[in-house]
């Protein structure tokens, strides 16, 4: 018998003043990593803000209709507004927090520690940090914290190309390493691509299209790879479509889509 | 005259700290009452505007009437005046951001973890940041809560605010405007002295001040 989803989200529904989106069908299976992008002020950070809600008993404000179910386990979420508690040393934070860790997993988060540049900040207070610092803090925090699922929404967009594709494939390793499910929200088409296994494409009637990338291998994962460029294009014809009139984006002209 | 002053100004900062703290403590207090039973909060509240509404001299006669010319008289009315901005502030300041609760309720953190990772080092920085304010609020009551024992001989007579009055009465002008620049120098030394320190402790500890 298939093990039950971590999250099983149908034909939910989500409002303030006005709609925000509707229809919304999203599974996230143990081990799966799943993408959701879509137009800015649409309703993905509502939408994970409703899912971890109803991960701790309450109900969103926003939450209208549908069913939502959400695994019993422990989920790291690393939020757009980064939440570092300003009153540890990044170095006693994150200490803290991978004592908490399963222990298979402590050398993991060690090392990604190390990787992330964390070591020499050990003894700064988050105020001192960079926006880019404290998303990386912010993410390895939600690794430390997560039980079978994490939730990022806009991770490690401040920081430059090489170095965010670097610690994203170095996230990856680490989830694939130890099952660990994630739910990720982003702009960033190189996050999605370099993170998520299946990235969907969020409109106001649900989700509108979706790019796979199982069986795609080692070898092609490469963001730049003539696979990752055809699925990229992908996205971008949805979004565009998704997105009516807007003007394309100096991202989309880059690669001449 | 600077004997006279000198001992005023012990027994005026004396009385300010004791019921400082006392305003402080009972702030505190309601704030944690208000966390732990959540339904109560919006009724506290109420009674707590409602409460901070009246002016503390307005209430001389009230705080004479309950205690007569006793300390505790006075020292209430010193904390009366400091704990219902304090505990506004810590309503204001110690509460966690959205993402700060959602991160640390996802992660299905044990109640000790996020009371001690979370609210408590909250409460402190935003109790130091009521502290500031009170300073400057507790001071000034001061001199209302001094006008309970103007005419009092006892072994705590005395204060800024009584020295005040009785100069006023004599009158002797300019030693009252003496008196008066006393509170002036104690208050704003005293608020900078505060200032100096919790900034200090607060970046040696890793607290930012709400």
């Amino acid at each position: 018998m298939a093990a039950a989803p971590l999250i099983e989200a149908t034909g939910i529904a989500l409002a303030f003043d006005a709609p925000l989106i509707s229809n919304v069908n999203l599974r996230v299976d143990e081990a799966a990593r799943v993408g959701l992008t879509g137009r800015s002020g649409l309703g993905k950070t509502q939408l994970v803000e409703t899912i971890l809600l109803s991960a701790v008993g309450e109900r969103s404000a926003a939450y209208r209709t549908g069913d939502l179910v959400v695994a019993d386990t422990p989920i790291g979420y690393g939020p757009q507004r980064v939440a570092v508690p300003k009153w540890f040393t990044v170095g006693s934070f994150l200490d803290r927090l991978v004592r908490r860790a399963p222990a298979d997993r402590l050398e993991d988060l060690s090392a990604l520690r190390t990787r992330f540049g964390l070591d020499p900040l050990s003894n700064s207070f988050p105020r001192t940090l960079s926006g880019g610092e404290l998303q990386r803090v912010s993410v390895l925090a939600a690794l430390a914290l997560a039980g079978s699922l994490v939730v990022l929404d806009e991770p490690l967009t401040a920081l430059d190309l090489a170095t965010k594709t670097e610690l994203l494939e170095a996230t990856r390793e680490f989830l694939e390493r130890h099952s660990v499910a994630l739910l990720l929200i982003s702009h960033d088409l190189d996050v999605l691509l370099t993170l998520a296994q299946d990235i969907h494409v969020l409109g106001k009637e649900g989700i509108v299209a979706s790019v796979s990338l199982a069986g795609i291998g080692r070898m092609d994962s490469d963001i730049a790879s003539p696979i990752m460029l055809a699925r990229r294009a992908q996205l971008i014809a949805a979004l565009r479509g998704e997105a009516g009139d807007l003007v394309p984006g100096p991202e989309e002209t880059d690669h001449g889509v | 005259m600077i004997e006279a002053l000198l001992l005023d100004s012990m027994w005026s900062s004396l009385r300010w700290l004791i019921g400082i703290g006392m305003g402080v403590a009972a702030a505190i207090l309601l704030y944690l009452f208000g966390v732990a039973m959540r339904r109560a909060r919006r009724p506290v509240s109420i009674v707590v505007d409602f409460l901070r509404a009246i002016p503390v001299i307005a209430l001389v006669q009230a705080f004479f009437a309950l205690f007569g010319t006793d300390e505790i008289g006075k020292f209430l009315m010193i904390a009366w005046a400091t704990a219902f901005p304090i505990y506004v502030h810590l309503l204001q300041a110690a509460a966690p951001t959205h993402e700060e609760r959602l991160v640390f309720a996802a992660a299905d953190l044990s109640r000790g973890e996020t009371l001690r990772w979370l609210h408590a080092p909250l409460l402190a920085s935003a109790a130091i940041g009521g502290i500031r304010i009170a300073l400057g609020i507790g001071w000034i009551s001061v001199v209302a809560a001094e006008f309970l024992g103007v005419f009092d001989s006892g072994p705590w007579s005395g204060g800024l605010g009584e020295g005040v009055i009785r100069l006023s009465e004599i009158p002797d002008y300019p030693a009252m405007t003496v008196w008066l620049a006393a509170f002036g120098v104690l208050g704003l030394g005293s608020a900078a002295l505060f200032d100096w320190g919790s900034r200090k402790v607060a970046r040696r500890i890793g607290l930012d001040v709400r």
